[in-house]
């Protein structure tokens, strides 16, 4: 099969269902073989191919892309059970690479940028609220998915030229570029939302701000306790409620 | 009951399946649920607070998650279950705090719902690269849907026991007829202490974002810049 003949867009499409099949035993193997059965016409050892791309491997789904690339050229030379057990192994190789900076990337950086943005244009809306979440709702939805798409089209088609050097991709000098700028982006948008919050808690005067204080204290020891999201959740709102009582007794008791 | 459940089934398909979009994400899919019953106000609440908390929920690899997408949910819908209170015109605080809690109590049950559903997956993902092996389209079509069908009815299920639960704690509360909204008196008795909780799940989830997004070095910036950004805002 030549690149041009490969059904580029329905394997990309079909793996956007990448964790259709997520399993303990092959991970996304199973969702790897339902994007790339498109490019599993030929029936000449279709078992073998099938298992080869149904075996073990987990990365980040959009960074999946490059080795569904690189699976489809390597799939072609499949015949014996040694190649089935040779790719194997490379795939379970692949798995680490592939999760590490994809998901450093994306669901670290990308994803909870976009995130924290929205939220910061909601709490900075006022009164123009529906508005503004209508408008930022949908540049995320635009601008995250957009951005994954074609990070999708590129990757997989250097997943077809890499082929078995699939991993050189990980030297690729724009991903130490886009590193660097979600870095930066992820401080902005952190700040961003910090600065939103005081903004919108500024109106609630004092007693407001303690228990802003309060809840964001509470968390950060959390986190370097490794307490879960609940309890520092559940301790905010007491700690908070805990205040409230505070200041209005001694605002009852003092004349 | 049967649209949040109905809303559930979706957010759960988006998070954890099919497309990741953000569309399932609380501030998306909780204003947009608030907006369907005409409660947007309630979405919005819940929407920005669990967004912020589980901004570090990662679903990766084999780890547990939190369901933090399901739990907003289950919240909003739970509090848009009772009627705003007569006094402010707004949904009563001690009604927004009862749903955070069933929300983060679900959104943190929920970190058992992946490992049952994968588990259940195991076999279901070996018979399709069986079906597929053997080049029998219909049996692979058929296990396609199978798997489709398991993860529907985890986030159905799962939404309809949380969305249920939240109406239960209601009414145990509020008694039989819970969704006329709290008495006046209980209003007034609650809000001036439970409206606390909003500018400290605020805080929390503003550190959850610095957690999420900055390396502990730059903490720092993000505080002097927060505080000045909030300084200009106000």
């Amino acid at each position: 099969m030549s690149p041009e003949r490969i059904p580029k867009r329905t394997i990309l499409f079909r793996s956007l269902a990448l964790q259709l099949f997520l399993n303990y035993k092959t991970m996304q193997g199973a969702g790897y073989l339902f994007a790339l059965r498109p490019a599993l016409r030929d029936p000449d050892h279709l078992d073998k191919k099938a298992h080869a791309a149904g075996s073990f491997i987990n990365g980040h789904p959009a960074f999946s892309s490059a080795a569904l690339g690189a699976l489809v050229t390597r799939l072609k030379t499949v015949s014996s059970a040694d190649d089935v057990q040779e790719i194997t192994n490379w795939k379970r190789e692949l798995s680490t690479p592939l999760g590490a900076i994809g998901d450093s990337l994306i669901w670290e950086r990308l994803k909870p940028v976009v995130l924290a943005l929205v939220v910061s244009a909601v709490l900075v809306a006022g009164n123009l609220v529906a508005d503004v979440w209508v408008y930022a709702a949908i540049g995320a939805l635009v601008v995250y998915n957009g951005a994954l798409w074609l990070f999708r089209d590129w990757a997989f088609g250097q997943g077809v030229w890499l082929g078995e050097r699939l991993t050189e991709l990980a030297l690729h000098p724009s991903l130490a570029g886009l590193k660097r700028v979600l870095r930066y982006a992820g401080i902005l948008s952190a700040a961003t939302v910090l600065a939103a919050s005081i903004g919108r808690v500024g109106d609630l005067g004092t007693l407001g701000g303690a228990q802003f204080a309060a809840g964001f204290a509470i968390m950060m020891g959390a986190a370097l306790l490794r307490s879960s999201t609940l309890t520092a959740a559940l301790l905010s709102v007491l700690a908070a409620m805990g205040i409230g009582y505070l200041f209005h007794t001694t605002i009852t008791v003092l004349p | 009951m049967w649209l949040a459940t109905l809303a559930g089934t979706v957010v759960y398909l988006d998070t954890s399946v099919i497309g990741q979009t953000l569309l399932g994400q609380p501030i998306i899919a909780c204003v947009l649920y608030g907006l369907l019953i005409d409660r947007p106000e309630v979405g919005l609440f819940f929407g920005v607070i669990f967004e912020l908390l589980w901004l570090a929920n990662l679903q990766i690899g084999a780890a547990k998650f939190s369901e933090g997408s399901l739990g907003a949910l289950i919240a909003t819908a739970t509090a848009a279950s009772v009627a705003p209170s007569e006094v402010t015109g707004e949904p009563s605080w001690f009604v927004l705090l009862l749903s955070t809690a069933v929300g983060l109590i679900f959104a943190h049950l929920g970190r058992e719902l992946a490992p049952l559903v994968r588990r259940s997956m195991n076999r279901i993902a070996e018979s399709y690269v069986n079906a597929a092996a053997r080049n029998d389209h219909a049996a692979a079509r058929g296990w396609t849907m199978a798997a489709l069908g398991i993860h529907g009815a985890a986030g159905f299920g799962f939404t309809l026991l949380g969305v249920a639960c939240g109406h239960l704690v209601m009414r145990l509360y509020f008694g039989e007829f819970y969704a006329l909204g709290p008495s006046t008196s209980a209003v007034e008795a609650t809000d001036i202490i439970c409206s606390g909780m909003w500018p400290a799940l605020l805080g929390a989830g503003a550190a959850a974002a610095m957690l999420q997004l900055v390396t502990r070095r730059n903490w720092i910036w993000v505080i002097v810049l927060g505080l000045a950004g909030g300084v200009l805002i106000r």
